[in-house]
């Protein structure tokens, strides 16, 4: 998967996403990059680094697209350009609709869950496997 | 940015890597469309925001409509022709001579082997394509099987393993060959042409009649082979 990041707003200057986030939430956002009407392939990776998700490359987008569409969450329309060829448009079905609803809110849930984890203070109390290895009683 | 000549390049890359997948004309033509509309918008070249060809034809996965399958008559046909030839050749030289028609148990196995490679052939197909040296081992060995029959042959001291009378062989294998070659020719008519069309423009014109049936020919390369040895044996005094 090849994906370009970019800089982390509130990060240190030149900071890339990890691959590996953007990786699991690139079609859910490819998703939400349609819900506001047909869109091409090139347009969707540019609303998606607009959004300052990263560049994501065409090798990455189609083949996710050529899925969904099999999955009948997209379907596509060719529409002729004017100058050079035409364009595939995709666009979300009514299943692709309630797939992104479905994956937003589950999205939405874990990312408050991990924030609310990660904002939490260290609880010092708590026994980590080591110590609780350490106190097994020897044999 | 991109320039024409390498993304040509890789079209084409790509597009010989989707049949090679057996997709279907429609789907590469849709495909290829979508390459070229993408690095048209972006100005990448299809490499840089597409990757290896051969990696992306199989990352689309688009669905396949196989036709080099084992037992279809694109192999079938082919494979009873060479069979028929094989029986053939060494019938007919019997049939002159008015002697039986002696095999080796060497030559049968030799002759079988040219036969297998034919029938295996959907399953190194797509990696001779690739490398073609995969090609020339199978042509070496079909040669090496022909020069190794003859070498086994009864007549050099070999027991005969099969004694057989070949004027029905001669006949059989004769009306084999033909059969196998009408039956590959009415299977490629039958057979929907698969052209590459664009989503927006025009559909490519079929392929003419005359055009189809002169595809055909190499159909009948087997019988025809095979008429040039009866020719050659009717002329030896």
């Amino acid at each position: 998967m090849s994906i370009h990041h970019a800089a982390a707003d509130d990060g240190p200057p030149g900071t890339p996403w990890p691959t590996d986030w953007m990786r699991a939430l690139l079609g859910l956002c490819t998703l939400r990059a349609l819900e506001s009407g047909p869109s091409y392939g090139y347009a969707i990776i540019a609303e998606l680094e607009e959004a300052g998700l990263g560049v994501v490359k065409g090798g990455t987008l189609y083949p996710l697209l050529t899925r969904y569409e099999g999955a009948g969450w997209v379907e596509t329309e060719w529409r002729a350009g004017t100058s050079g060829p035409g364009r595939k448009y995709f666009s979300l079905t009514t299943e692709g609709r309630a797939e992104l609803e479905r994956h937003r809110r589950g999205w939405q849930q874990f990312a408050a869950l991990t924030c609310r984890f990660l904002a939490s203070e260290p609880d010092q109390t708590a026994v980590s496997p080591s110590t609780d290895h350490e106190r097994q009683p020897r044999p | 940015m991109s320039s024409t000549q390498p993304n040509e390049s890789w079209i084409e890359e790509f597009i010989l890597a989707l049949r090679l997948r057996e997709v279907r004309g429609d789907a590469i033509g849709d495909a290829t469309a979508v390459v070229r509309g993408h690095i048209a918008d972006s100005g990448q070249d299809a490499h840089e925001a597409f990757g290896d060809p051969s990696f992306y034809a199989k990352q689309l996965d688009l669905p396949r409509q196989p036709n080099l399958r084992p037992g279809s008559p694109v192999i079938m046909g082919p494979a009873i022709s060479l069979t028929g030839l094989l029986v053939f050749a060494q019938s007919i030289p019997a049939v002159f001579a008015g002697s039986p028609m002696e095999v080796s148990l060497p030559q049968l196995l030799l002759f079988a082997l040219p036969c297998a490679l034919v029938l295996a052939l959907p399953y190194y197909f797509n990696l001779g394509v690739r490398h073609l040296w995969v090609f020339a081992v199978a042509f070496f060995v079909v040669i090496g099987a022909g020069i190794g029959a003859g070498l086994f042959d009864p007549d050099r001291g070999f027991p005969a393993w099969l004694n057989l009378q070949p004027l029905w062989f001669a006949i059989g294998s004769g009306a084999a060959m033909l059969a196998a070659s009408v039956w590959s020719v009415v299977d490629d008519l039958r057979t929907p042409q698969d052209p590459l069309p664009g989503p927006t423009g025009p559909a490519p014109a079929p392929t003419g009649i005359v055009a189809r049936l002169i595809g055909t020919i190499p159909h009948f390369l087997m019988p025809l082979i095979a008429l040039a040895f009866l020719v050659s044996e009717l002329r030896m005094p």
